[in-house]
């Protein structure tokens, strides 16, 4: 019978791992992926005296390590899955040598991991509190061996606080798991690590950390999360699932125990639906698409997601840099209207929001707020060091030629594992002065000469850029496809004049949709024939026009307009008020 | 017991894959460059790097002896004990210096020598600094520092994750033991110490808003502020960034004794800005800067300020009603910062193009004003390209600490430099550090340095609990 207790718990538990490992690779590989470009593992005076100058020294050293490594959608999988392997071995030692003479439920023990395979998808949960919930589960075991010494309760209690300095937070669960072990013989180690729990705030304020800090550091609260004091209930569960463990293995009725199982994987479905951000998920792959400069990809998997902003905002940058901005303008993804071209970076604002806008930033020649962007995003992040913003300030330090501080950059990158080969490249262009096509066309795009506009005004700058430039058609493009996406006829059809009337359009075809536009207004035969010569409106544009007038005057059926109109930007003014006003 | 000798060999390889402590060759040559530099007779160790360099040999020479000492992988740290002995037995004496190192690359040896004078004129112990990213607008992570010039000790005086991630602000010393700092948000408040006796102030009033930049008198009574009310716009040329301008400022006197506020109409309305307030320092007078108003930021480059002087009443705490103006700013000028010398010679002033801000002004600059004879030396020997700002005195008015970002036109870092009784300057340099590499390493600016000798009563846990636990004191407005 016992046997077959095992065989099934085992079964259960490797049916649950394998859940998550799923789970993970198919729903948060890329938001493991993320980690690794929000953090940065370097070795030198000054970082070992940053760690040195918070506790979870050893964690936090060990987490950004490790966290290197989640280069690609299945490195961090692995790894993830790795930890949470050994957390799991871990526990069942501890089980065993607590209670040498009952059967492991593996099923209940292994909950505290299904808990932590929860939080490890969060974005920004670092990779240094997995390894510290398996450090501490491993110290237990260790410390479980000098049980019977009479100067447990003292090691015991001792080992708290110290656990503190070294793994963080999670010394919770060893002195959680401590108690568990030493509950017959309970006064004395309970007094013992209590004084140890008391020793850990006060280390805790010595760190100055508050006391929700201190328990669940190396998680910075305001980063993560919705509810930080989910992390607390951690090493409770820990404990829990053991008493419970103990307790279920004294049931010989094998439906009893059977029952664990569906609620165990109720639990783990529960778990993992709610983390399975899927949205989130692909906010953050197209970005890091991007980040990896596979545009094709991004095109791709943006026309593939048609609500998400993130997805719209990519939809046009892909098309802006192919020079098609207005030309798919209205293909499918106009419900946010101007806002699905630029992204926001109030302070509210998650940090790709910032991150991701410097790509379209940069492309349209907008140094100044992209420097901004890549300074907030680092700022908002829990260690203020990113690998993928140190890439980016070094990359807009050569647009701008500001050597001085890109070194700065690439010097810091150049001591990273990932980044030195692309950092020593970078340094030997700008020694060498080949400085590569692309940043020189970004630095074409730039302004010279000074205005002030205020933080986000983004029409400001493009109209500045525009100013400047004649021939920064991406940044013109986004300045009148905003216009056109508000609706707002007379201020594109100033900008048009200013920016677009005998300078680009000397040179480039003018887009349909801007034809379309610049007939919006007309409102007798004679501007219409006043519009189509000023603004050299074609043939085709032109008829379509007088055909859509034509039916407009049979019928006031908006249906029948629409029709007509199909594919056009008159259907964008119809079709947004007619068929999805509060469309957000 | 062989394999575990074997996975733990792997996880060492693999640790050391992952660990690099390869440099490139980005910073060659001496860094920090402390050649023939002006240093005071208790400054830290000045620890330099020599890029690309193994073993190091640094002789120095002076009429006290000769020291020599070694470097390792490029680092050269002075054994503390060692290096104090060897400034205080060559005070007021110039060293000679040579350092001598092989070439890591190709093996080929080379040497640098400079000079070391070393001034008889201790700096402060102490100087604070607030450490902060250089985006402005949003702060997640601001620590305010009080190091020890003579080590490398530091203390943290603010930090502000345990206080609800509210802007920090201004730590400031009149160099006699008495302090403020500003903590903003929903439960700050000014803290000021006074001698040791610490309170938390609410400076706002129905009348007068929020204080700012600020001084305190030498016998610590009295504070005298700016309240206004900063925005910011972004330059759309590349290498500007941002603009931080008043949209109004006025000026304020806070009485510590009585807890009270008052203002002078000569530095309220809104004909004039005024901002940068300082005490000279026998306290009778306020030297402060002054603008015409003009619509910000359109025409922010028409707001010069000039270098204006008000009298102050000590006995009564009131301002006087009549603004002089010493030294006008003229067409394409415009001074901030002001601090007065202690021992009453100098006014200290940054000069940019325009504006109140210039941290983010490339050509910004120290001007130093005797105030017996009223002339203006423009520091030729202290300047250099890229902002240099926020200056603070020692208590002996002999030397200067400022934030530069000369280095990399982004990153504020501290420099010293000295000022000698006629004016003479002394070449500036970086403040010592354990490792010099953590200021290629930090992403943080070294941002309102202030030098004083005593070390502030209370640090950063004693700030958390100010912000969090402790009633602010209200100050009232005395009209």
């Amino acid at each position: 019978m016992m046997r077959k207790y095992r065989f099934l718990d085992a079964v259960c538990a490797v049916l649950v791992l394998v859940t998550i490992f799923g789970v993970l690779f198919h729903q948060a590989s890329y938001r493991l992926e993320f980690k690794e470009q929000i953090s940065i593992f370097l070795w030198g005076a000054d970082r070992i005296s940053w760690y040195l100058s918070n506790p979870g020294v050893i964690v936090s050293v060990l987490g950004d390590w490790l966290t290197q490594f989640y280069i690609n959608s299945w490195t961090g999988v692995l790894l993830s899955m790795l930890l949470l392997l050994l957390t799991t071995a871990g526990l069942y030692r501890f089980y065993r040598i607590a209670n040498p003479k009952h059967h492991v439920v593996m099923m209940l023990l292994i909950l505290p991991v299904l808990l932590e395979g929860y939080f490890i998808p969060f974005p920004n949960y670092p990779v240094s509190a997995t390894v510290g919930l398996t450090l501490s589960v491993w110290t237990a075991c260790a410390l479980a061996h000098l049980k019977d010494s009479r100067f447990a309760p003292w090691i015991y209690g001792l080992s708290v606080p110290v656990m503190f300095v070294i793994a963080g937070g999670h010394a919770l669960t060893l002195a959680f798991m401590l108690g568990y072990l030493k509950r017959r013989d309970a006064v004395q180690t309970l007094m013992c690590l209590l004084a140890g729990l008391i020793a850990m705030g006060l280390i805790g304020r010595l760190y100055n950390l508050t006391l929700l800090q201190t328990l669940i550091w190396p998680v910075y609260p305001k980063h993560i999360i919705p509810d930080v004091k989910w992390l607390l209930f951690e090493p409770a569960l820990v404990v829990i699932v053991m008493v419970l463990s103990t307790l279920s293995s004294r049931i010989r009725n094998i439906r009893v125990r059977m029952l664990i199982i569906p609620f165990v994987l109720f639990l783990s479905d529960t778990l993992f639906l709610t983390t399975a951000d899927k949205e989130l998920e692909n906010v953050i792959k197209i970005g890091t698409l991007a980040y990896r400069n596979d545009w094709q990809e991004v095109k791709r998997m943006a026309s593939r997601e048609t609500t998400n902003r993130y997805c719209i905002y990519y939809w046009h940058l892909c098309n802006a840099r192919e020079g098609r901005l207005p030309d798919e303008l209205l293909h499918g993804r106009w419900g946010l209207s101007s806002r699905g071209l630029f992204l926001s970076t109030g302070k509210g604002d998650p940090c790709f929001s910032m991150m991701y806008f410097t790509d379209a930033l940069l492309e349209i020649g907008d140094v100044s707020q992209a420097t901004d962007c890549a300074f907030l995003a680092q700022t908002v992040m829990p260690g203020h060091y990113s690998t993928r913003m140190l890439r980016r300030l070094a990359e807009i330090g050569v647009v701008t030629g500001d050597y001085a501080v890109a070194y700065k950059y690439l010097n810091i990158l150049s001591r990273t594992r990932n980044h030195r080969e692309w950092a020593d490249d970078m340094i030997k262009c700008i020694e060498a002065d080949s400085i590569p096509d692309q940043y020189l066309i970004w630095r074409s795009r730039t302004s010279q000469t000074d205005h002030f506009f205020a933080q986000g005004d983004i029409r400001s700058s493009l109209s500045i850029l525009a100013q400047e430039s004649p021939y920064n058609k991406v940044a013109i493009d986004y300045l009148l496809c905003s216009y056109l996406l508000d609706k707002n006829i007379n201020s594109f059809i100033e900008s048009y004049e200013r920016f677009y009337l005998g300078k680009l359009d000397q040179i480039v075809k003018v887009p349909d949709i801007y034809q379309e536009a610049l007939l919006i207004n007309v409102n007798s035969n004679e501007s219409f024939r006043e519009t189509v010569e000023k603004y050299h409106i074609s043939q085709e544009i032109a008829s379509k026009f007088i055909r859509l007038m034509e039916v407009r005057s049979r019928s006031e059926n908006p249906h029948v307009l629409t029709e007509e109109a199909a594919g056009t930007y008159w259907n964008y003014i119809m079709a947004v008020s007619l068929t999805n006003p509060n469309m957000k | 017991m062989k394999n575990r000798f074997i996975i733990i060999l792997a996880f060492a390889t693999s640790l050391l894959a992952g660990c690099s402590d390869r440099k490139t060759d980005a910073f060659n040559g001496l860094f920090p460059d402390y050649s023939d530099v002006t240093i005071p007779c208790n400054i830290a160790p000045l620890n330099f790097r020599v890029g690309n360099a193994g073993g190091i040999t640094v002789t120095v020479r002076g009429k006290g002896g000769e020291y020599s000492f070694k470097g390792r992988k490029g680092l050269v740290k002075f054994p503390l004990k060692k290096w104090h002995r060897m400034l205080e037995a060559e005070k007021g004496n110039v060293l000679s210096v040579n350092v001598e190192w092989k070439d890591r690359t190709d093996r080929s040896a080379c040497s640098e020598s400079f000079s070391w004078t070393v001034v008889a004129d201790p700096i402060d112990k102490y100087l604070s600094y607030r450490l902060i990213e250089p985006a402005y607008e949003v702060w997640k992570g601001i620590q305010i520092e009080q190091r020890d010039m003579e080590s490398f000790k530091s203390v943290l005086l603010g930090d502000n994750r345990n206080a609800d991630y509210c802007c920090m602000n201004c730590h400031t010393s009149n160099r006699n033991g008495t302090t403020f700092m500003h903590l903003r948000g929903a439960k700050g408040g000014t803290i000021l110490n006074r001698n040791g006796k610490l309170t938390k102030l609410n400076t706002r009033t129905d009348m007068t808003g929020n204080t700012v930049y600020g001084d305190i008198s030498a016998d610590g009574r009295y504070g005298v502020f700016t309240t206004a009310d900063i925005t910011f716009a972004i330059h759309s040329q590349v290498d500007m960034r941002m603009e931080v301008y008043d949209k109004r400022s006025d000026l304020v006197v806070v009485d510590f004794d009585d807890l009270t506020v008052t203002e002078s109409p000569a530095t309220t309305g809104d004909e004039f800005q005024e901002t940068f307030p300082c005490f000279s320092a026998d306290g009778k007078t306020i030297f402060f800067c002054r603008a015409e108003h003009h619509n910000q930021p359109d025409s922010i480059a028409q707001m010069h300020y000039d270098i204006a002087v008000l009298a102050f009443d000590p006995e009564t705490g009131t301002m006087g009603d009549r603004v002089i103006t010493i030294v006008a700013a003229g067409e394409n000028l415009s001074f901030s910062h002001l601090k007065a010398s202690p021992d009453g010679h100098w006014l200290m002033a940054t000069a940019a193009e325009y504006g109140t801000f210039p941290v983010w002004h490339k050509e910004s600059e120290l001007w130093l004003i005797d105030l017996t004879t009223r002339k203006i030396d423009v520091l030729p020997g202290i300047n250099a390209y890229g902002a240099d700002t926020y200056h603070s005195w020692s208590a002996n008015s002999r030397w200067i600490v400022f934030a530069s970002k000369r280095d990399d036109l982004v990153y504020g870092r501290p420099y010293i430099a000295y000022i000698g009784p006629d004016g003479k300057t002394g070449k500036p340099f970086l403040l010592p550090q354990e490792d010099p590499d953590k200021y290629n390493m930090m992403l943080k600016s070294f941002n309102l340095p202030e030098l004083y000798p005593i070390s502030e009563v209370y640090n950063a846990r004693t700030a958390a609990a100010f912000y969090n636990d402790v009633e602010t004191e209200q100050v009232q407005y005395k009209p």
